[in-house]
């Protein structure tokens, strides 16, 4: 039983001409014929700056932190367990066409204490498809296939790698960043990404692993971010999902780190700064 | 069975201003996840006014397979539309067999691309098909009249519905002036009749029948007729029974003056 109470839905452009769109997007979120939750959202944040070709949106509740610009708690929490394959849809409210890459939905289980779990409910990846209220550009809505949620035996081949960058002034950097995991006494990822990060833009990522691993195996302490200079940075929430397949849809994504509100400081190679690397703490 | 090769959308405006709307409707089907259906529809409806959608469905359906959020109706453009009643139903022509798929009756959201002013998409439920035990308390029937080159298809006369089961008359109703474009060519319509005694489908066919009559001179050329018994009095019902069946009109002309057509007909059960 995993009752989910809040949504996080993270959707990447296509890297191609006319990908991005200017228009609100809609979530539907059906069990049984009931709509739990249908609502319409700007990946821009209402600020009129939309989606850009190429760029990732994210959009999640401020119940814990005004992280995301807009409001998404579910009026009616669902149980993920009654959720089917035709559950939950994405759709598009204008003509302005949109061409997604990759889209993953997010859910928050809460326990009987905070702060609660997050789980991955549904992803798509690798779209060719286009969304458009023109029937002459492109589908209206999209379904989004649910994905099993492993479990600490799991065997990980790749990781997936959500980062949002804080709003707050200055969150921003051009420094370099470093995803590392430590799993069964050995190195068995490290990735650098070196494309900056915008203040109150997100950011997905899929990382190949040197060496497969389990959660289980996973070391204390043992995934760590690091930022290699002295441009400082403030992620506002960071989310690494461990998935079963080496390429295209995973059939399940285990839950590594869950940072909704991120609360570990500015990370800066200069010590006035910040530190220069945290360890992420593993999900519960 | 379950294996259908049309799908027909109706559906009903509410009759209020600015209920109608002339943007493109979108219907999908998804099963286990896949889309077998993801279909466009453009429409022109006025407040009050029913249409008949669809037709061969790309590939079979297995309505088995089909869940309560399978099926969801959307809307393509900005002009909003106040739907009253959609009915989603199935047709396997080799086998003349026609089921209700998914039902929703006195809705009152309203559907626009603009989220000022509506949803984007809702559900249809699933409805039960019933049995031909089920009691029927009301029926629905969804006729459209041809549209044809100069000729006068459509009718100002009143059309009567009467239904006879297990010897008895359960309903006799008269259809006239109602708030819809009645019996217009090239229109299409829906039309719930309370039943005055619940029947069955099998009391229909033991000892009854079902019979459709024109009372006036009026020429009259249906081009499809559907007829669906609805298990509640009132509301969404939870099962629908296969009464009628005619994707194609197989009667001709109707008018009291027989030599313009026939006075009445009468419509044969539907296998379900």
């Amino acid at each position: 039983m995993a009752l989910v109470d809040d949504l996080i839905l993270v959707a990447k452009t296509r890297d191609e001409e006319d990908a991005g769109t200017d228009n609100q997007h809609n979530l539907t979120v059906t069990i049984d014929g009931v709509d739990f939750f249908n609502l319409d959202f700007p990946f821009g944040g209402g600020q009129g700056d939309g989606l850009g070709r190429g760029e990732t949106g994210y959009q999640e509740n401020d119940f814990l932190g005004a992280i995301g610009p807009t409001p998404w708690w579910v009026a009616t929490p669902f149980e993920s367990n009654d959720l089917t394959q035709s559950s939950i849809r994405l759709g598009i409210r204008g003509d302005d066409a949109w061409a997604p890459h990759h889209v993953l939905l997010i859910g928050r289980v809460p326990p009987e204490w905070s702060p609660g779990r997050s789980v991955p409910l549904a992803i798509e990846t690798d779209l060719a498809n286009w969304l458009s209220t023109d029937p002459d550009e492109g589908h209206l809505t999209m379904r989004m296939r649910l994905v099993g949620q492993g479990n600490g035996a799991t065997l990980i081949r790749r990781v997936l790698l959500v980062v949002y960058t804080s709003r707050q002034d200055n969150a921003d950097t051009e420094s370099d960043v470093q995803l590392q995991i430590a799993a069964g006494g050995s190195i068995v990822m490290t990735h650098k990404i070196t494309h900056g990060f915008g203040r109150g833009k997100a950011y997905l990522h899929f990382l190949d692993v040197d060496t497969p691993f389990t959660r289980d195996d996973i070391e204390s302490d043992g995934i760590d971010l690091s930022i290699l200079g002295a441009d400082a940075w403030l992620p506002g929430a960071i989310f690494v999902f461990g998935l079963d397949t080496e390429s295209g849809r995973p059939n399940e994504m285990v839950t590594l780190v869950a940072i909704r509100s991120w609360g570990l400081g500015w990370l800066s190679t200069d010590d006035d700064e910040g530190k220069s690397s945290v360890p992420l703490p593993l999900s519960i | 069975m379950s294996i259908f090769d049309n799908l027909h959308l109706a559906v009903r405006t509410r009759n209020l201003d600015d209920g109608g709307s002339s943007s493109g409707f979108n219907l999908t089907v998804n099963v286990d996840a896949t889309d077998i259906l993801d279909k466009n529809f453009s429409v022109d409806l006025e407040k009050g006014e029913a249409t008949l959608l669809g037709g061969p469905f790309p590939e079979t359906l297995d309505s088995n397979l089909l869940t309560n959020t399978s099926v969801r109706l959307g809307i393509r453009g900005d002009d909003a539309w106040s739907p009253q009643d959609v009915l989603l139903f199935g047709l396997a022509f080799e086998r003349n067999e026609l089921a209700a798929l998914a039902m929703e009756t006195e809705l009152t959201d309203n559907l626009r691309t603009d989220d000022r002013e509506g949803k984007l998409t809702m559900p249809i439920r699933l409805v039960d098909r019933g049995s031909s035990s089920t009691l029927i308390r009301r029926v629905l029937l969804i006729v459209d009249t041809i549209w044809q080159h100069f000729t006068d298809t459509e009718t100002d006369s009143p059309i009567e519905l009467e239904i006879r089961a297990g010897g008895n008359l359960v309903l006799l109703q008269e259809i006239a002036n109602t708030p819809q474009p009645d019996l217009e060519a090239g229109k299409s319509n829906w039309y719930p009749l309370d039943a005055g005694v619940p029947f069955t489908r099998a009391d229909v066919l033991a000892n009854g029948g079902i019979t459709l009559r024109i009372k006036g001179d009026d020429a009259w050329k249906p081009m499809r007729l559907f007829l669906f018994g609805l298990y509640t009095a009132t509301g969404r019902p939870n099962e629908v029974v296969s009464l009628v069946s005619l994707p194609v009109w197989p009667h001709g002309w109707m008018s009291s003056d027989t030599k313009e057509g026939k006075p009445s007909v009468e419509l044969d059960v539907v296998s379900m």
